[in-house]
């Protein structure tokens, strides 16, 4: 008996060592440029064997950092940026999400197929157009440009449209029998119901446009409209990367906003049906 | 006829919910695509379509030994990534499916590089890749010779695609965990009681019961590793001597450095159809096999 429990606890430890294994893999690369970023100009950065821990940890790359990010104002525009686009994305897709749901008419199955035919184009593939599109509208290095475009989501309209579709129909009778129309039932009994999916939209929408650099990287040209990524971006392939304690630093920095957000919404990015659903 | 104008008004107050979309659709996407087609066959002066000149762009492109290298090098980027992520992703699924004390934090973890910015990941890896970094330095120390993983032409598309594993394997994980929990514990049981050891378990029922997420996982994997960009932008920008060089970064390099927005077009395009047919391909060849059933 006691051999077994012994056996059984040897399993249990057993266990974590591929979990730890691949937490490593997974961690030691961000830990090596968080260490990099406290190293002070004496400390060497390339040593055998691996020095973690910083000689003489100094806050001097962090100061440098803040200025070539321009990391307040840069992070204020990637907040707004991000912040405009799920405002206006929940919008479009629990408007459009509803009638594709809820309503019988003609043509719906032509719209809802041609708002889905956005999935079959990838993003490179009408990233040219879409540039000459916002000269066109003459939106090109601002935030209508950066905002409008990004603001249809295919897959955000399927979602709204498979929660309206969940909510039982006594809820709609009872408030047509109270003589409410379409857009009362909408906005006052469904889009109360359908919260989950609207939270779980607005996370993935903000995350994903606060990552994104390559539409940002075609349409801004002004400084002062650059998000966090575009300055990180110029910071490493510019002049500047010789310093790698500067930009392991700024790197650092960038990292924590989104990082926190993570923590904090944890549970909508690794829970049920909206699992995975976010594509970094 | 009151039937007809009911149909009528509710037609009609859907379209006034859909209106809003209709419109950004019509002018992010829909217009958008019809000018990918349509400025693939003309020419250009500056930002405005100035003269058809027919199929000249493709007959270029098939020319260009700088596309060709760049189409080779997406194609051999999506094979070194696209098994190594599923792969990878279908273990470390199976890893985050025990009922271990803890396991949550590990979850987490390994999803942090999802959700971290493809231009911190790049900078992040750009410094793990150092010639003196700590990846030689762990080579190193295990007695064996550094690699220049950016800087030597062989290397860098390997390098590259690692870093692409590594971002997206917790992405996939998550897709291969759903599969996982939606197996009947049953089954397990089962083959517990009949005897099965866990390397068994593995080939003669997950497998088998998650095929429907692999084909699902495979095909957005591949779709995923045709578009490559980001890791190539941010990390070696085409180099060195184009051996990273793929479509989509041709793309963005011939209109938004080269202002040559027609052959731009031309090469999305065959982007485009590439990876069309790749998934139309891949389908027939899976539901060839007979798996139809299972879709």
């Amino acid at each position: 008996m006691k051999t077994y429990s012994y056996r059984k606890w040897l399993m249990k430890i057993m266990a974590y060592i591929p979990l730890l294994f691949f937490a490593a893999v997974f961690l030691v690369p961000f830990l090596w440029l968080i260490s990099t970023s406290f190293k002070s100009l004496e400390d060497p950065l390339f040593t055998i064997p691996i020095e973690f821990l910083p000689r003489n940890p100094t806050l001097d790359n962090f100061r440098h950092a803040l200025g070539l990010l321009r990391f307040w104002p840069s992070t204020f525009n990637s907040f707004l940026f991000s912040a405009v686009t799920v405002v206006l994305t929940v919008f479009l897709c629990s408007t459009a999400g509803y009638p594709l749901a809820r309503m019988d008419f003609t043509g719906k199955n032509v719209v809802f197929g041609l708002f889905l035919s956005n999935l079959m184009i990838p993003f490179h593939v009408i990233m040219v157009p879409l540039y000459l599109m916002v000269l066109r509208l003459g939106i090109n290095d601002s935030y209508l440009g950066l905002i409008l475009p990004m603001a249809f989501q295919s897959f955000g309209i399927y979602l709204m449209r498979q929660s309206f579709a969940s909510i039982p129909k006594e809820l709609e009778e009872a408030a047509r029998i109270d003589g409410c129309g379409d857009f009362r039932i909408w906005g006052t009994i469904f889009m109360p119901l359908v919260k989950p999916s609207l939270t779980a939209l607005s996370i993935i929408v903000f995350v994903w446009q606060w990552n994104n650099f390559i539409w940002p990287l075609i349409t801004l040209r002004s400084r002062e409209l650059f998000p966090l990524q575009l300055m990180l971006i110029g910071l490493t392939s510019g002049m500047f990367s010789a310093n790698w304690r500067y930009v392991c630093a700024a790197a650092t920095l960038s990292m924590m906003p989104l990082l926190i957000f993570f923590m904090v919404f944890q549970r909508y990015f690794l829970e049920g049906g909206t699992a995975g659903a976010l594509k970094g | 006829m009151s039937e007809r104008r009911k149909r009528l008004s509710e037609t009609l107050k859907a379209y006034a919910f859909l209106a809003p979309s209709a419109l950004f659709w019509l002018v992010f996407f829909f217009i958008p695509v019809i000018w990918l087609i349509q400025y693939s066959f003309y020419d250009f002066q500056f930002t405005t379509a100035s003269k058809f000149i027919g199929t000249g762009y493709y007959a270029r492109l098939f020319r260009d030994g700088v596309f060709q290298r760049a189409l080779l090098n997406t194609f051999k980027y999506a094979i070194i990534q696209v098994p190594s992520v599923v792969l990878i992703s279908f273990i470390l699924a199976n890893l985050i499916n025990q009922t271990v004390r803890g396991i949550t934090l590990f979850r987490l973890i390994y999803y942090i590089p999802v959700v971290t910015s493809m231009v911190i990941v790049g900078t992040t890896w750009r410094w793990m890749y150092q010639t003196d970094g700590l990846l030689n330095a762990m080579l190193k120390s295990m007695g064996l010779s550094g690699v220049a993983w950016l800087t030597n032409p062989r290397a860098a598309l390997p390098s590259v695609a690692g870093v692409g594993v590594w971002k997206s394997a917790g992405y996939f994980m998550m897709l291969y965990f759903a599969g996982l929990q939606s197996i009947p514990n049953e089954l397990f049981e089962a083959a517990v009681i009949d005897g099965a050891n866990w390397f068994q378990r593995i080939i003669h029922i997950t497998i088998p019961q998650v095929k429907r997420f692999t084909v699902m996982i495979v095909l957005l994997a591949f779709i995923e590793a045709l578009q490559v960009f980001s890791t190539v932008m941010v990390m070696t920008e085409g180099g060195p001597g184009g051996a990273t060089d793929v479509v989509s970064f041709f793309v963005y390099r011939q209109a938004f450095q080269f202002l040559k927005f027609g052959y731009a077009n031309a090469a999305a395009m065959i982007l485009l159809v590439v990876t069309a047919l790749a998934s139309v391909v891949y389908f027939y060849v899976v539901l060839g096999r007979g798996q139809s059933e299972d879709l």
